[in-house]
């Protein structure tokens, strides 16, 4: 700050707030000492100002709290969780689905292994192996079944949606209340006649 | 990324939380608001020129607090913080902690914008150009308001001087 000072207190605002912030220079600096040894008001502003001034320089920055920052800390991980969204990114259904069928292998795999048993009791493990093999052949032969059920069941419903949709497109509109409402046996007038 | 951004919360949670709680005074506010600050910057990284991280985070920090205040009702101030009490002043204060305490308290009873003003530059020590960005004030205004809030604290002091 340069030039002519201003004639008032109040007008020396800016000299002052400059003087703080150390962007006053000399010659101003030298003016504002002048005049504050002439006006008592200037010069108890100034001294105001440079105890304000200390005091403000004593105010540390003050330390968040260490809860704070943990949480600060975690904000990446918890954004990218939130955007990923459910599991890998799958729908629940598929993942669902995938379960099942892992627990249909499993199942698969655990009927089709040969028991495996200790060398330590081979005598027994030959007795048994016999009944083991009975055992895993009738498990197979079970699962066969069950598959050929399921597969039996899956084409009858597959049918019996084929004949439904064939009637309803060959019939679209016919005697819709017939249709749908169940039968309730006849009235008395019908049973009389 | 995560690296940097704990970089970022190493160098600016001080000051969020600075100036969270000087506007807010109150804690769990003051945590809050600095908390989806941070999240907004992970969010917007990308598009923040890293050397302006710091001001970035300020302006949200503060319009994170003002609207806060704004959802206050009138009066809701907390008691505790609303006024220095005169009765016992700096200058009567022995220790530089009592004398920190009553300043606290006399920056945290003036209007907006000058409490932000003053934690800015006089607390948190910013440029004039970087409380100008935060504060989405011209220069000279900048310039003028400190200069009202200052005054303010001065007189501040000048009542309670012996």
């Amino acid at each position: 700050m340069t030039g002519q000072g201003p004639s008032k207190t109040g007008d020396y605002e800016a000299a002052i707030n400059a003087l703080l912030d150390g962007e006053l220079d000399q010659a101003a600096t030298a003016e504002l000492k002048a005049r504050a040894a002439e006006d008592s008001q200037l010069s108890q502003a100034i001294i105001d100002a440079w105890q304000l001034q200390r005091g403000l320089d004593q105010l540390q920055l003050e330390r968040a709290p260490d809860g704070l920052g943990r949480r600060l800390r975690r904000i990446p991980r918890q954004q990218r969780a939130a955007s990923r969204g459910p599991v890998f990114g799958l729908p629940r259904q598929a993942l669902v689905t995938g379960a099942l069928a892992m627990t249909l292998v499993a199942g698969v795999i655990v009927l089709t292994q040969p028991v495996i048993r200790s060398p330590a009791a081979p005598q027994q493990a030959e007795n048994q192996s016999g009944t083991d093999q009975a055992r895993a052949e009738q498990a197979r032969r079970d699962l066969a079944i069950a598959f050929f059920y399921l597969d039996k069941a899956g084409l009858r419903v597959g049918q019996r949606i084929n004949e439904a949709l064939q009637q309803e497109v060959a019939e679209p509109v016919k005697d819709t209340l017939n249709q749908h409402l169940p039968y309730i046996g006849l009235s008395r007038k019908e049973k009389h006649a | 990324m995560s690296r940097t951004f704990r970089r970022w919360v190493d160098e600016n949670q001080d000051q969020a939380w600075t100036l969270a709680s000087y506007l807010l005074k109150d804690a769990a506010e003051a945590e809050d608001v600095c908390q989806e600050a941070f999240v907004k910057l992970w969010r917007h990284r990308d598009s923040i020129d890293p050397l302006k991280i710091k001001p970035w985070l300020m302006k949200v920090v503060r319009n994170g607090c003002l609207d806060r205040l704004r959802r206050r009702r009138p009066g809701e101030e907390l008691l505790e913080n609303t006024a220095t009490d005169p009765g016992r002043g700096p200058l009567q204060a022995s220790h530089q902690h009592e004398l920190g305490h009553w300043l606290r308290r006399a920056i945290a009873s003036l209007a907006e914008p000058y409490r932000s003003l003053v934690v800015l530059r006089d607390i948190q020590e910013h440029s004039y150009a970087e409380v100008a960005s935060v504060l989405e004030l011209s220069l000279p205004q900048v310039k003028t308001y400190l200069h009202r809030a200052r005054k303010q604290l001065r007189e501040q002091l000048a009542e309670v001087r012996p």
